[in-house]
């Protein structure tokens, strides 16, 4: 088990194989550890700027894609590839919360999982025009074209 | 697709950020490359490029800045892809032309075409609902592009194209792994192979001879996923031609209307690699034995199958494999063999046509009236008690006792069961049979579009679920949609037998 500490000072705890579906993690957990240093698995791993919310909802997406294979698909990112049912709904569940778990997954190092949110964001802005862009994310226009 | 630029985060430091500005600048843009591209070449969405120059000065900045997203256009926006060859730099590129889009419009982008055919730098190139081919123009782009293309893929309006002596010379292609072409009768004088294709589609190849077909393929040994469509009339391949081929990667496999080589391939290829299949009309086979299904096939999709002539279609199942059970329309009459098929003594089926999947799997098993002649209630009973877990039974108006046991046989039992039509009548109706609570435990039961429904039949309903409840078994969910014999009253009493209970569209005040 790996325990991983939010930046909310949550430690949740989790099976080894959800956890290394994280490349961050996975480098941790194979780099030398001194015995010195104190029990591993009561350090536990900092993640200092993913939340237990977040962190909770990637380690859900974790779970459901732990038989997936590392294989060379993993890594590399097909523009076209359709998504998956479950993972659509994953990530549409709740709209601001995919830009804070691409984020996290770009941080952790799970490259399939920002692509999805990626996608999911691209959705969201597709087809629509400046002024819609602005309104849909709050983003202020800090100029005139 | 490296961002020159700095953490944002730390230039906005102090400001309230929409959630989209938090993203680092090498998210966004892999957001905007999304979004512009979409799931298809034909989908892209060009104009969007300009509206996030309009956005703010950061989305501005990085899609000025960022050539890889000025690297697909659209040929019929001239003005378009003046921006595009400039802001992509030297990156490689991607074209798209639409016939579809109008004779006027196309012919701008051939014109476009023409200007920068001598552009080395293409990518991919994607000409869709070609009403003429320029060949000389394609030759020419093409020429310029020979190491580069990795996928070409051309669409030419059926019939349009009388002639097409545009020919790819494939020995020098090293670089394509994509080649789509359809429309085109395809008498290609020279078989080509390209050896580290991964995807091969050919959609009507009327005037090209299978043995030809089997000569390219024998040169593909990287194929992983291979299209043959519509191809009715092609010649078959010469008794020559029964060797076997290796195609050791492939993946995915569909023969859909291309009856020759249909029967012959899943034979005489080897692809150990294919999980996925596609068949369709097997006419051409007398012999069962020419058709072996491979073993490790987890997937098999086909359509009406006539292998066995001259005689009512009947029933038939496939044991494909521990995963996959097929069952098809087929005349197991005069089969000869045991296995995959097992002879079903079945009567006729119904006679509409069914040119989806029809394929019965272990873990999700669809039986429509489609697939089922005359049925009988104890064949539910026993049925229902024999289906894995997530069965989903649907629309079952009346399929034959001897052939569904057939097909379910050895499978447990279910905790969903949906009926409609006449289906949610015989249900109700087994439900009330001897001793159904201990047999049938089902957890969600869907009723729905059953007007001819009778209280008679709902009361028997409702007699099951008080059953379950007073033995402690209650029923989880029950949905009763758009069906007869339910009254406002049933409400109460239903509430009481089920945890969760939806009714709609069954009486005016439907809750």
């Amino acid at each position: 088990m790996v325990v991983l500490i939010t930046s909310d000072d949550e430690r949740i705890v989790v099976e080894d194989d959800i956890a290394k579906r994280s490349g961050l993690i996975r480098d941790l957990l194979a780099a030398p550890w001194d015995p010195k240093d104190g029990d591993r698995e009561y350090m536990g791993i900092e993640l200092p700027i993913v939340s237990s919310d977040v962190l909770k909802k990637i380690l859900e997406y974790c779970e459901h894609h732990k038989e997936e294979p590392f294989d060379d698909t993993y890594e590399s990112e097909d523009m076209f590839a359709d998504i998956d049912e479950w993972d659509l709904n994953f990530i549409t569940a709740d709209p601001h919360m995919a830009f804070e778990i691409v984020l996290a997954a770009n941080y952790l190092e799970i490259p399939p999982l920002v692509s999805l949110g990626s996608k999911a964001v691209a959705n969201m802005m597709r087809g629509k025009d400046a002024e819609e862009i602005c309104d849909m994310f709050n983003i202020e226009k800090d100029f005139e074209p | 697709m490296e961002p020159p630029y700095e953490s944002h985060n730390s230039a906005v430091e102090g400001k309230k950020l929409a959630h989209i500005q938090t993203l680092p600048t090498e998210l966004l843009i892999r957001i905007f490359c999304f979004a512009i591209w979409s799931n298809s070449p034909w989908d892209s969405d060009i104009p969007f490029l300009g509206s996030i120059t309009r956005v703010c000065h950061r989305w501005k900045d990085i899609a000025w800045d960022v050539p890889a997203l000025w690297t697909k256009f659209d040929l019929s926006d001239v003005r378009a892809t003046e921006f595009m060859l400039e802001y992509s730099k030297d990156l490689r590129i991607v074209l798209c032309a639409n016939g579809g889009n109008g004779e006027v419009v196309f012919a701008a982008a051939m014109h476009v075409l023409q200007t920068i055919s001598d552009v080395a730098r293409v990518e991919a190139l994607y000409l869709r609902a070609v009403p003429r081919v320029a060949t000389r123009i394609l030759s020419s782009m093409v020429a310029a592009n020979v190491r580069n293309i990795e996928t070409l893929m051309i669409s030419v309006v059926r019939g349009s194209v009388r002639h097409w002596d545009f020919e790819l010379p494939s020995i020098m292609f090293s670089s394509i792994r994509m080649y789509h072409v359809s429309g085109l009768e395809f008498s290609s004088t020279e078989p080509f192979s390209f050896h580290n294709l991964e995807e091969l589609s050919i959609e009507g190849r009327h005037l090209c001879a299978s043995s030809k077909l089997c000569d390219m393929l024998s040169h593909m040994s990287n194929l992983q996923r291979l299209y043959l469509r519509n191809a009715a009339n092609a010649p078959p391949p010469p008794q020559r031609y029964r060797s076997h081929i290796s195609l050791p990667n492939l993946r995915i496999l569909d023969v859909v209307d291309d009856i020759r080589v249909c029967d012959y391939i899943s034979a005489a290829v080897q692809m150990p690699c294919t999980a996925s299949a596609a068949y369709s009309f097997h006419i051409s086979a007398n012999r069962a034995t020419d058709l072996q299904y491979p073993a490790h096939f987890s997937s098999i999709v086909t359509s009406v199958d006539d292998r066995f002539k001259n005689a009512p279609r009947k029933y038939c199942t496939l044991k494909i494999s521990d995963e996959c059970i097929l069952l098809q329309w087929y005349d197991a009459s005069q089969a000869e063999v045991d296995w995959p098929m097992k002879k079903v003594d079945a009567p006729i089926a119904s006679v509409s046509m069914y040119d989806g999947a029809v394929s019965f799997w272990k873990s999700v098993l669809w039986i429509t009236p489609d697939f089922c002649g005359a049925f009988d209630l104890l064949t539910i009973n026993e049925l229902i008690l024999e289906c894995p877990d997530d069965t989903a039974f649907d629309d079952v108006a009346s399929p034959t006792k001897d052939s569904l046991l057939t097909i379910l046989q050895a499978l447990p039992a279910i905790p969903l069961v949906r009926a409609s039509g006449f289906y949610a009548r015989i249900l109700c109706t087994v439900l009330g049979s001897e001793s159904p609570v201990e047999r049938l435990p089902f957890n969600h039961i869907h009723l729905t579009h059953s007007p001819l429904l009778t209280r008679s039949d709902l009361l028997i309903f409702q007699k099951y679920l008080l059953d379950r409840s007073t033995q402690g078994r209650r029923v989880d969910r029950v949905f009763i949609r758009r069906c007869g014999g339910v009254q406002p009253t049933d409400v109460r009493v239903l509430r009481h037998a089920a945890s969760e209970l939806r009714i709609v569209d069954c009486f005016e005040d439907s809750d």
